[in-house]
């Protein structure tokens, strides 16, 4: 890669423009809010987990939702006449839904588990073009030395 | 003379932790922008990065206090689980491309929305300046390319070439040492000049 492309892309990433937050942002996050304190106001025979309070109860209940929600109005969109006469595709796109479901409940889980032990990397050095790195996982065991014959 | 000093991002989180909500306002403010701007560039998209702006902020609100007590200062940490919500948002997405397609079957309508969209494209080009089109090109070209790196590529470039974040903090958000970071920025470069090249190489014969 040349010089002059390095110099087009900076100009490139130069001239994004920024993109602030739209009106109203802050009231929409606040409003939101207030629509999750009327919801856990109601769980008083709730299950357990809505109760619980937890970032991962609460994004849990909140993927599900939005799951839910979009699978109907999929479901409702792509139907061709009143959805009435095919009670078997609707099973099938409920469980559908059940085993998306099931998916972002181990994608939680594995977000929540995110290994952020650092990769075996050492950063050398650098030019303006190149990156020098040592990967240690490509080193191998130096070989145990065979001890002295007499 | 005596000028009362803003309040730290620690003191207002303290306050949200007391159910104040004026703090937390105070707190979305003053990051707000800084986020919309790193998600619009992270997804392509302004409107899904409104939404996964709003998502961050609720999930600031929601975590434990404990969880969310930053050590390098509240913006890394919201940019953290700013990326965070986009790999999940991405992964989702993907999982729901798949679904959507197995639903609707071949998409028959698809012809018919592209048709519509591309008409409306031309007639929206119709009397625009050349150079103006070829800025607006390259434009939305950069804004493609940035959006389809990889995303350990992506997050390190738009948190330091777009947001200008020192390597040090952007080694706090992603979780990975310097070296790696440096590595990965300088990488997520070449990959985007690739990808460039031919639109340049075209405008520059």
């Amino acid at each position: 890669m040349s010089d002059k492309d390095d110099d087009r892309l900076d100009r490139a990433l130069r001239d994004m423009s920024r993109q602030p937050a739209a009106a109203g942002f802050t009231g929409r996050v606040l409003g939101r809010l207030a629509a999750q304190d009327r919801t856990d106001a109601v769980p008083a025979r709730a299950p357990g987990f809505l109760r619980g309070g937890g970032a991962r109860s609460a994004l849990l209940v909140a993927a599900t939702m939005i799951v839910v929600l979009l699978g109907l109005s999929g479901i409702r969109r792509f139907s061709h006449s009143g959805a009435t006469d095919d009670e078997t595709a609707a099973r099938a796109d409920v469980e559908a839904l059940r085993r998306e479901y099931r998916r972002l409940a181990a994608d939680l889980d594995e977000l929540a588990s995110l290994d952020t032990a650092p990769a075996p990397v050492i950063y050398v050095g650098s030019s303006r073009d190149v990156d020098l790195v040592l990967d240690l996982r490509t080193l191998q065991p130096a070989s145990t030395p065979a001890p002295p014959s007499r | 003379m005596n000028r009362m000093a803003a309040p730290s991002d620690s003191q207002l989180l303290a306050q949200t932790r007391a159910g104040d909500r004026n703090a937390f306002s105070m707190l979305i403010d003053r990051h707000k922008d800084a986020m919309v701007n790193y998600l619009t560039r992270m997804t392509g998209s302004r409107d899904r990065a409104d939404e996964l702006a709003q998502e961050t902020f609720v999930r600031l609100y929601t975590m434990s206090p404990a969880a969310a007590a930053p050590d390098g200062g509240l913006g890394p940490w919201l940019y953290r689980v700013a990326t965070n919500i986009v790999r999940s948002d991405e992964r989702r997405a993907r999982r729901w491309r798949v679904f959507w397609f197995a639903m609707a079957g071949s998409g028959a309508d698809g012809g018919a929305v592209n048709g519509v969209v591309g008409g409306a494209i031309e007639q929206a080009v119709e009397g625009r300046q050349e150079a103006e089109l070829l800025a607006d090109e390259t434009r939305r070209q950069v804004v493609a390319a940035l959006a389809a790196l990889p995303l350990r590529f992506r997050t390190p470039l738009v948190l330091r070439e777009i947001q200008g974040l020192p390597y040090e903090e952007i080694a706090l958000v992603t979780g990975t040492p310097l070296g790696t970071v440096r590595s990965r920025i300088s990488r997520g470069r070449a990959l985007l000049r690739a990808r460039l090249a031919p639109l340049w190489n075209g405008h520059h014969r």
